[in-house]
């Protein structure tokens, strides 16, 4: 069954019909996006605004708590985007999802020690095998380069 | 004549005592107890509970109407105050089954079982006052959600001065007190009349006929008490107050603080215009008629606004 616009108002809470009387809504009234004073006209409730007089910055009228119930219900009646800027660029649902800071975690995975060190310890040993021979003459002395110099002229080939 | 009343100096004073501590005693207490007799609403600290017929804004006699529970719709009375919970006793009101040790029958009773009126808060209810229709003459019942006290007036019944009940941002609507009980006197109370005949003229505003050393046969002039209580008056803080004379001309903000708070006082109850209604309604409809998650649904039934 499909509601009427009257009956789809009356199932509107009362926390949402209450701030709706009091701040109506946004094709009827607008909102400043940013901090004003408190006796503007179009000052929001959900931004610290400054005093005129006494030059102090009031809290905002609805909490950081207060305006993100606030929005959490309006949203699921479809009437989110009727509400006034909220404070610190607060975002829920979709728009947050989508929004997201992806994890830097998730984007660049630590991994393990072992992960970690792979491609140096490849480059280690592929190095290392590449100059063998150097190493071994290093450690075992001139025997063994004449030793290999031997092999190589005493090699057989099939021609 | 005996002298061994006893002194709650040497008693355990609940009040002192941590509230750890006193909810455990409490909870001993409790133990002693028929679960029957227990209290259906916490018991309240003393400085939490009511005490003035302002502070409660209902007395015994008031008219109310039930808004929760089986009874809901039910118009009945205030029979009792419970300044214990700050609970109210009804006439019609909810009741529970209680079983009672034959030790603490009444005379009438056959039974162990039997039905005992439920302490109900101030939720429990709303006022009900009687308004007249400018037209048809005729009356009908007005339910308060809440209720102001404004100014102040004579009450002849209770005998006191008296704020007007008034319903809030209705205020032109007035609730009166509902009259008491009258109280029957025995034959030794002094009558009425008696009481308020002037018996005394002073002649002198200056001299007093009152002989000089009457206030120490009244009192006696070694007690302590008589000379510190009753000598002694300090000026305190809102007295120095009172008399310091302001400082002029009155700092702007401060004024426009005066003003500001003037402008509060004199705000009246907004309402919403047909066409903003109109324009909410059709978003909403659209979003609830899109809908078919039967979870969401259920959720939106919860909390609408036509479910309370």
């Amino acid at each position: 069954m499909s509601l009427s616009a009257q009956q789809a108002f009356k199932k509107l809470p009362k926390k949402l019909v209450d701030f709706f009387t009091q701040y109506p809504p946004i094709p009827f009234k607008q909102y400043a996006t940013e901090t004003t004073l408190t006796t503007a006209d179009d000052a929001n409730p959900f931004l610290p605004n400054k005093h005129p007089v006494t030059n102090a910055i009031h809290d905002p009228i609805y909490s950081m708590r207060r305006q993100s119930d606030l929005f959490k219900l309006a949203y699921k009646f479809g009437v989110a985007d009727l509400l006034p800027k909220l404070n610190n660029g607060k975002v829920f649902y979709e728009e947050r999802y989508n929004n997201a800071k992806p994890l830097k975690g998730a984007v660049n995975p630590k991994g393990h020690k072992w992960e970690r060190t792979y491609e140096s310890r490849k480059q280690k040993i592929a190095e290392a095998v590449a100059r063998a021979d150097e190493i071994i003459i290093e450690a075992r002395g001139n025997k063994y380069k004449r030793r290999l110099e031997r092999k190589e002229k005493e090699q057989k080939t099939w021609y | 004549m005996t002298w061994t009343a006893a002194s709650k100096r040497f008693g355990v004073n609940m009040e002192r005592l941590p509230p750890n501590l006193r909810r455990f005693f409490e909870n001993f207490q409790l133990r002693g107890q028929i679960p029957a007799m227990r209290s259906d609403l916490p018991t309240l600290p003393e400085n939490k509970r009511l005490k003035t017929m302002e502070d409660w804004k209902f007395a015994v006699g008031d008219q109310v109407l039930i808004m929760k529970g089986k009874l809901k719709g039910t118009i009945t009375k205030i029979v009792k105050l419970q300044p214990a919970s700050n609970g109210f006793y009804l006439e019609d009101g909810p009741t529970k089954k209680i079983v009672i040790p034959k030790e603490y029958w009444n005379q009438t009773q056959d039974s162990h079982v039997m039905d005992y009126p439920k302490v109900v808060d101030r939720s429990y209810f709303k006022l009900l006052g009687t308004v007249e229709d400018p037209n048809t003459k005729q009356k009908k019942y007005i339910a308060a959600n809440d209720i102001v006290l404004r100014g102040k007036y004579w009450d002849e019944n209770y005998k006191k001065m008296l704020p007007y009940r008034c319903i809030k941002n209705k205020e032109d609507i007035r609730i009166p007190w509902p009259k008491p009980e009258p109280i029957e006197d025995d034959a030794y109370c002094t009558p009425e009349a008696k009481v308020m005949e002037r018996t005394y003229f002073p002649t002198s505003i200056v001299l007093s006929e009152l002989p000089a050393d009457l206030k120490d046969s009244l009192r006696p002039p070694l007690s302590k008490s008589s000379k510190s209580k009753y000598d002694k008056y300090y000026l305190r803080g809102p007295d120095i107050k009172r008399l310091t004379k302001p400082n002029m001309p009155i700092p702007e903000h401060l004024r426009k603080l005066r003003e500001e708070k003037e402008l509060l006082k004199n705000k009246k109850a907004l309402k919403l215009t047909p066409e903003i209604e109109d324009f909410i309604g059709k978003k909403v409809a659209d979003h609830l008629n899109k809908n078919d998650n039967p979870h969401i649904k259920a959720y939106i039934e919860k909390v609408s606004g036509d479910n309370i």
